[in-house]
């Protein structure tokens, strides 16, 4: 495959002249003069600035380097990623140096804003039928798919594809930016010889691919594909189609039900965007909305069809979509999103997934009437409601459990499907619990920074810092509570799935027990890093599962230390062996003489919670 | 579609990627036949990724690979796309680093013929090395490099040449992204092959130390913060316990520590708090250092009560902070380095 395609369309730009030689750029502070702040974000701000050498205008994203969370090795990547593209369709990097513990960006200044930005300007303005027009959609999308495709050459995916990563610059150039949780497709700088698929859960689930989602799968470019077909629907709709539902419930309606499509957006909105799009452009989308990845068309693919035919060139983008577009000082009040600091779920510095979506947060308030009732119960574990709760009693157990012998003549009239969207439906409304506290946090730590930035003597007393502190480990605390949460509701998402699947494939099977696998409901207890027992349960489906895949799960949510994987896997092994033992088992490193494997100082322990129930 | 009229066997391709090259040299840059070359070179180099990497849906070429490789010791490939690495265009140069590091990673049996090869070449090491004086550059070159020193015996010839200096200079080279990159390469250097690691450390401790001294006294926050780090590590590694001892016996470098525990920024003082361990964990403490901890006695029980005491979480840090306050407080002159009877977990 040449890296140049085959143009399928004459150029859409007038040929730009020779490519300049790269421009240099200096590392002194003093060259650059900072303007108005973009974006903020929690660890990070993006101002204007004037390169002062060439009167020239850049944005510049300081990383205070004392407050960011993940190690100074993912920042680097990040950075060689950006420096590591070259296309007029990739955000282009200048350079970066470090001022005092601030850690400077100098990108090219996408004066535009994010498509995100133009989508929600246009809609207050009203938009019966549509956002942007199909034409406005499709040049853009065909600029946007030139960049995938040159990511996807480069061996890269991006992870995080939606109109809040894409900007628009003065002249309408379109690029792809924030590549906070882009990642190699093979090893560093493509070298792997195979392309391994990856596995880490990233992104934001509205955008966010199934298989990306199932985890047991590993994905590849093809996730980006999937991501590219929702920014359509978003760029016609203007959100994502379960915008409005809690992250829990995309996960659960993008595995289990079919791929949303236009019509799909047109029932949840209310609103008939059909008239105003083409079959065409829905077909295109359709072919990225596919659950199987191999059957998505790749991006050169893409650029192939039809429909960008029609696409035009940036002069078209200039004068259609930035006449439309908020002023850049009107934003520099109003955007709270930065590329790279939120929107999205990303890794804290314990290596957990977190979410930190400002707009998603503020969308999801439509949860049900009995929110409050029902999470009136969560202090009491095993709620009387009957419906299953956090830690599940056994007796609640989901799935087509099934005891391992005789006393087997279970519940098994009850719907197991209806059990486990129940149990979903309480996970997610303490999932909402704990993000409402967690944006409230992330709230004040706004605000302590704000007050930071513009009195900077601030930073040195010590009442601010630890308050900054305080914030940050109630925030951890959270932040590792929904953790749990995220892996259980995958569990259940992807046990949900393959219900479903064996339901399909054989109706007799609801009827026959003997025919649903053995499940055994473990528990890992373990002191976490305060110092608190906790246990964490999870389901082995005996013939199914292997140990080491289900300790390579628990590794991915954030509830192993990488040095546990080893032990924990091999442990699970034995108690499979043997159900009835449980397993106690050395972790960490505790001095030795305070180990104690009766209090679990230094050791963890694995046991079945409901065999024979 | 075909893109080439003639896809070229890998003799063919390593011959005229060599002549093309050379006409590089001949010319340097500019120039038209320069230009052609450029552009020439880039597409033998796509050609060359596709028979190691596959393209498309095709699947890499096992036979040809071999043919390839073979090739390209016998025309000492290599060294002389590295020799012309800046002139080569952007996505070359990317190519070339994949290229290079797929021949390196090349087996047979037991054997790595690409790392015997190089053993023979080391220069290639070095014109890797001086990679990051060239911005346009120093990122493929540190990308190929690090897959060279994976292999013990390439990085030996690193470590024990000059050339390992200058990346006490790349390390605090103002572009962030190329700092860091030569950094991840040093500490690779220092820490990846344990004995050698040691054994080197050892060695040449007097040079590596003091030049080390200027990084965590470095204006550069992140080159503070970064080697601050990387020493608490290697002083902690017990393959390091010669090199740890003698550090830990220096009364300077327990001053210098000290100072960094009041530094401005937090996470330098967290840093320099698991290298100060090290000092007072020490059950045989030397002279000197155990009349610097003597004279500061209680304003250090005093400080470390204090010392980021917000940091209630983190249990590990907390038991030592408890542990290092007991230690201190028990000193008495008569104690003749004997006090740190029990060492903890600090230093084991």
């Amino acid at each position: 495959m040449a890296r140049v395609p085959e143009p399928v369309v004459e150029d859409k730009d007038p040929p730009s002249p020779p490519k300049p030689v790269s421009k240099t750029w200096s590392n002194k502070k003093e060259d650059y003069e900072l303007k108005d702040v973009i974006g903020s974000g929690a660890t990070a701000v993006v101002q204007v600035a004037v390169y002062v050498p060439r009167n020239e205008k850049v944005a510049i994203k300081r990383i205070d380097l004392e407050q960011y969370k993940s190690s100074m090795e993912e920042l680097q990547k990040e950075i060689n990623l950006m420096s590591n593209c070259n296309h007029p369709n990739v955000i282009n990097y200048y350079t970066s140096f470090v001022v005092r513990h601030e850690l400077w960006l100098v990108m090219k200044l996408m004066s535009g804003g994010s498509l995100l930005d133009i989508i929600k300007h246009v809609m207050t303005k009203g938009n019966k039928g549509g956002v942007l027009d199909e034409p406005v959609i499709t040049t853009i999308l065909y600029h946007v798919l030139q960049g995938l495709e040159y990511f996807h050459t480069n061996g890269q995916i991006h992870r995080d594809l939606k109109a809040g990563n894409i900007l628009i610059g003065e002249d309408g150039a379109v690029q792809l930016a924030d590549f906070g949780v882009s990642n190699w497709l093979y090893g560093e700088a493509g070298g792997g010889k195979k392309r391994n698929p990856r596995y880490t859960f990233v992104g934001t689930p509205c955008w966010m691919a199934p298989e990306v989602m199932d985890q047991s799968v590993g994905y590849d470019s093809k996730a980006d594909i999937w991501s590219f077909g929702i920014t359509a629907l978003e760029m016609a709709t203007g959100t994502a189609p379960y915008a409005k539902f809690p992250p829990m419930k995309v996960l659960m309606l993008t595995l289990e039900n079919p791929p949303p499509t236009l019509d799909t957006c047109c029932e949840l909105n209310g609103e008939d965007y059909r008239k105003n799009y083409s079959k065409a452009f829905q077909k295109m989308v359709e072919k990225c909305l596919q659950k199987d990845p191999s059957k998505r068309p790749s991006a050169t693919e893409l650029l192939k069809n039809p429909l960008f035919k029609k696409a035009k060139g940036k002069e078209f983008i200039k004068e259609v979509v930035l006449g439309n577009a908020p002023s850049l000082s009107s934003r520099a009040t109003k955007v709270k999103r930065v590329p790279g600091t939120s929107g999205r779920l990303h890794k804290t510095e314990e290596g957990g997934w977190v979410w930190s979506d400002e707009e998603m947060t503020e969308e999801y308030e439509v949860e049900d009437d009995n929110k409050k009732t029902k999470l009136a119960n969560k202090s009491t574990p095993s709620s009387s409601s009957g419906v299953t709760t956090l830690q599940a009693s056994p007796s609640s157990s989901p799935a087509p459990s099934s005891a391992p012998s005789s006393t087997s003549a279970p519940t098994q009239s009850q719907d197991p499907g209806a059990s486990l969207t129940g149990e979903l439906q309480v996970l997610m409304l303490k999932m909402k619990e704990l993000q409402d506290q967690i944006t409230d946090i992330r709230g004040q730590e706004q605000e302590l920074m704000t007050q930071q930035i513009q009195n900077p003597t601030l930073l040195t007393t010590q009442s601010h810092q630890s308050k900054a502190v305080q914030l940050l480990n109630q925030r951890q605390e959270k932040e590792r509570e929904q953790q749990q949460l995220i892996f259980q509701q995958q569990q259940i998402a992807v046990k949900l799935q393959q219900l479903q699947i064996s339901l399909q494939n054989d109706p007799q099977q609801k009827q026959d027990p003997s025919a649903a696998k053995k499940v055994l409901k473990i528990a890992l207890r373990k002191r976490t890093e305060q110092n608190q027992l906790k246990d964490i349960k999870f389901d082995y489906i005996i013939g199914t599962d292997t140990a080491d895949a289900i300790a390579k799960d628990l590794l991915a949510a954030g509830l192993l230390e990488g040095r546990e994987l080893v032990v924990v896997a091999a442990n699970i092994s034995k108690l499979i062996e043997n159900p009835s033992q449980k397993v106690t088992f050395q972790v960490g490193n505790v001095p030795q003489e305070q180990l104690d494997d009766k209090k679990l100082i230094g050791y963890a322990q694995l046991y079945v919670v409901n065999t024979d129930k | 579609m075909p893109l080439f009229a003639k896809v070229k066997n890998p003799l063919e391709l390593v011959k005229s990627l060599r002549d093309y090259l050379l006409v590089l040299e001949q010319h340097g840059s500019g120039s038209k036949k320069a230009e052609k070359a450029v552009e020439e070179s880039s597409k033998i180099l796509q050609q060359i990724k596709s028979i190691l990497y596959g393209s498309g849906d095709h699947e890499p070429q096992t036979e040809l690979a071999a043919q390839l490789a073979q090739e390209f010791y016998n025309f000492d490939m290599p060294f002389h796309i590295i020799k012309n690495l800046a002139n080569l265009d952007f996505e070359a140069k990317k190519d070339v680093a994949q290229i290079f590091n797929n021949i390196l990673r090349r087996q047979i049996g037991v054997r790595s013929p690409t790392v015997e090869y190089i053993c023979t070449k080391s220069d290639i090491l070095f014109m890797l090395v001086r990679g990051y004086d060239n911005p346009d550059i120093a990122l493929n070159c540190g990308v190929m490099l690090r897959e060279c020193i994976k292999h013990e015996l390439l990085a030996k010839i690193v470590l024990e040449s000059e050339s390992f200096y200058s990346f006490y200079t790349y390390v605090e080279l103002s572009t962030f992204d190329i700092a860091s990159d030569a950094f991840s390469t040093f500490k690779e250097l220092l820490t990846r092959h344990k004995v050698l690691c040691a054994q080197f450390l050892e060695g040449s401790y007097d040079k590596v130390f003091d030049k080390y001294h200027v990084l965590l006294n470095s204006e550069n926050y992140v080159t503070r913060r970064q080697s601050l780090k990387l020493l608490g590590e290697l002083l902690l590694d017990r393959h390091n316990y010669t090199v740890m001892t003698r550090y830990i016996s220096n009364p300077e470098n327990l001053k210098m520590i000290m100072n960094m525990l009041r530094d401005k920024s937090r996470n330098i003082q967290f840093e320099a708090f698991h290298v100060f361990k090290v000092f007072v964990a020490n059950p045989n403490k030397a002279k000197p250092i155990q009349d610097i901890l003597l004279k500061n006695q209680e304003r250090l029980v005093d400080f470390l009560m204090k010392f980021h005491n917000d940091r209630t979480e983190d249990e590990q840090f907390n038991d030592e902070k408890q542990f290092l306050i007991k230690q201190i407080k028990e000193m008495s002159e008569g104690d003749g380095g004997k006090v740190g009877g029990a060492v903890g977990g600090a230093t084991s």
